[in-house]
């Protein structure tokens, strides 16, 4: 799990607004703080939901870019995270619904090519077993379980950026990992079968 | 589900249901539910079970791989950042900071201004007669040096 949600209150809204605000004048300073803040998270989470670096990072970009449009007419209504994450949710689904065509087994873009010595072989393949085995879910219920499980927004956040009730999102969640748990145990990784 | 902290029991069928949801960390369960769920947690042998099955799948998904944004994407995107005309108040800040590149601005501005009061001050506060007179002497002074000057070399005023 990365971090966890943080609480909401009016007064973080107030700053990130501030800072958006900021932006909308020209500020380069301003811009470097939110894009450390959260540019990382951002492309991470393209990336899993495309499997392609070369991909999200176009995605991350053009979010970054539709924020700094919306910047002079920001309302302090979300947080910034929340929305930065149904801007990218909403692109890499235009995305993968406009390559329904390429074979959800393609290899992903390999992160690190470098000769390794066994174990980070070993590594290597686990890595892509499960980075496979997450492409493989259908796009509802990956988006779910990257946004719950690897970019640590809660139940309320996660619904919000995917446009459904917490009940709807339980749902897509649970099965989600029933299906990690079947491409796991097939793949012959040490996943048991204890709680099928 | 998110929220207040629920006071309603948790039960087995509850829990089941937020591990294969949440997985086995506590942190991503439902904040309203968390308490409740971690009580139960700690008091049931079947619930813990749940939970170790639900932690091994946790930890495979532990293992996918990542990436970091590149340098170039950072400046790709710091490169759009809005171009604004700025305001009046941006070039006086500007400016301010031209004139006076110490810091705040406020402390040369306090002292012009006290000095400025202090002379306001000094000059209502003497007489109108005395300013005069002195104002007459003075120019009267300056001007017999200058005739004599004018003496001194020969030329005529």
């Amino acid at each position: 799990m990365t971090a966890g949600p943080t609480e909401i209150t009016q007064e973080t809204l107030d700053a990130e607004a501030e800072w958006i605000r900021r932006v909308a004048r020209g500020d380069r300073r301003a811009a470097q703080r939110l894009v450390d803040a959260h540019l990382a998270s951002i492309t991470r989470f393209a990336y899993r939901m495309l499997g392609s670096s070369s991909e999200a990072e176009d995605v991350a970009q053009e979010v970054f870019l539709k924020l700094w449009r919306q910047a002079p007419s920001w309302e302090p209504r979300a947080r910034l995270g929340t929305w930065l994450h149904r801007v990218a949710h909403n692109l890499c689904i235009d995305r993968l619904r406009s390559r329904r065509e390429v074979r959800l087994s393609d290899p992903p873009d390999d992160p690190d090519s470098r000769p390794s010595a066994f174990s980070e072989i070993e590594r290597h393949e686990a890595a892509r077993a499960v980075h496979d085995a997450i492409q493989s879910l259908p796009e509802r219920q990956r988006a779910a379980l990257v946004l719950v499980y690897y970019q640590g927004l809660d139940n309320r956040q996660a619904a919000e950026v995917m446009g459904v009730h917490v009940d709807a999102l339980e749902s897509l969640l649970s099965r989600a990992r029933r299906s990690l748990r079947m491409r796991l145990i097939e793949s012959g990784g040490p996943v048991s079968a204890e709680a099928l | 589900m998110n929220g207040p902290p629920s006071r309603q029991p948790m039960t087995m069928t509850r829990f089941a249901r937020i591990v294969e949801c949440y997985g086995a960390n506590p942190r991503a369960w439902p904040e309203g539910e968390r308490d409740a769920a971690q009580a139960l947690l700690a008091a049931s042998d079947e619930a813990q079970a749940l939970c170790r099955a639900e932690a091994e799948l946790d930890s495979e998904l532990e293992k996918a791989a990542s990436m970091s944004p590149s340098d170039a994407l950072r400046s790709r995107i710091l490169a759009g950042i809005p171009v604004r005309e700025r305001s009046l108040r941006d070039r006086l800040d500007g400016l301010a900071a031209a004139l006076w590149p110490f810091g705040g601005v406020w402390r040369p501005a306090v002292v012009l201004a006290a000095a400025a009061a202090l002379g306001i001050a000094v000059g209502a506060w003497l007489p109108y007669e005395q300013q005069t007179s002195d104002d007459t002497t003075t120019a009267s002074d300056v001007s017999e040096l200058v005739f004599a000057g004018y003496a001194y070399s020969g030329d005529e005023p």
